[in-house]
């Protein structure tokens, strides 16, 4: 709350350059990991955190502080990794047709299990699998999630219960 | 999320935040600067071009063609309209009347009118 109160103080001042400055240090790594929640992947984590970035200094003299900084750069964040999924499921695809995910990323060293919930994540509905991979990789809570999605908590639990499902009988056929 | 597997890169965050905040350096140089320098190569050529422009230089005219001497002479037949008439008149006597055979009192009568006339009319324009 305190950073909120100076970053408001420097917007109104003018004081952008400042501002960005502060907003990378406190920010950056918790951007990170929400985007990564998103690709998974790491290089793909490193272009969503480097073009939100650059959205986010092209937008800081616009922003009207009407929602928290933290809750303005989240949905940057969430703007544009959805935006990254959808190009590299259009362009990305590798020679077999799969998208290339965790299971072949040199940062990723989790056990097979999790290769395949991933593999099993990639065929759910988008807002599904947004809602799946910010409550199981991140471990975002639905209020905090609720104000990021601009969705309902009850909406976001019933979406989760319907991919945990759908997740599970993926597993299973595997 | 570390604990599921997912890593990153040997001071990751160190290095990419010196990144995160290049943007804001890179973007906010005053764009000033780059116009500027637009506008001062533009000047500069401009002034460059006066200097090496070729000039408008004076020919003497012995050294023009004659083709160029007649076809302004042509151009310029006004100054013929205003050719006084009564030379006009004598230069076209001159065939029919044969002014060899002319008596020279008569010829330097009429040189001596002209020579009035044209006094005259120097005053007159």
């Amino acid at each position: 709350m305190e950073d909120q109160k100076h970053w408001n103080q420097w917007l109104q001042g003018g004081k952008h350059q400042a501002l960005f400055k502060e907003l990378v240090q406190a920010a950056s790594e918790k951007l990170y990991w929400h985007a990564r929640a998103i690709v998974l992947r790491h290089d793909w984590a490193d272009d969503v955190l480097q073009e939100s970035f650059v959205r986010i200094w092209k937008a800081l003299p616009k922003f009207r502080a009407e929602s928290s900084f933290y809750t303005w750069m989240y949905r940057i964040v969430t703007r544009e990794a959805l935006a990254l999924l959808k190009k590299e499921q259009r362009y990305g695809k590798l020679e077999d047709g799969q998208l290339p995910g965790a299971w072949n990323d040199p940062f990723f060293d989790g056990d097979q299990a999790i290769a395949t919930l991933e593999r099993a994540i990639h065929e759910l509905p988008e807002k599904q699998q947004l809602v799946f991979k910010l409550r199981y990789f991140q471990e975002m809570p639905y209020e905090e999630m609720s104000d990021l999605l601009n969705t309902s908590t009850g909406a976001l639990k019933a979406s989760f219960h319907h991919a945990k499902e759908k997740i599970t009988q993926k597993i299973k056929k595997l | 999320m570390e604990s599921k597997g997912f890593k990153i890169p040997e001071d990751y965050f160190h290095h990419k935040n010196k990144e995160l905040l290049a943007i804001s350096e890179e973007k906010s140089r005053p764009k000033l600067r780059s116009l500027s320098f637009g506008v001062i190569a533009a000047a500069a050529s401009m002034i460059l071009a006066l200097f090496l422009w070729p000039q408008d230089q004076v020919t003497p005219i012995t050294n023009l063609p004659t083709e160029n001497l007649s076809a302004y002479l042509i151009e310029q037949e006004e100054l013929f309209t205003h050719y006084p008439q009564h030379r006009l008149e004598l230069y076209s006597l001159g065939d029919s009347l044969n002014l060899e055979k002319l008596d020279s009192n008569l010829i330097l009568d009429y040189l001596d009118e002209s020579l009035y006339l044209d006094t005259y009319e120097s005053f007159t324009l």
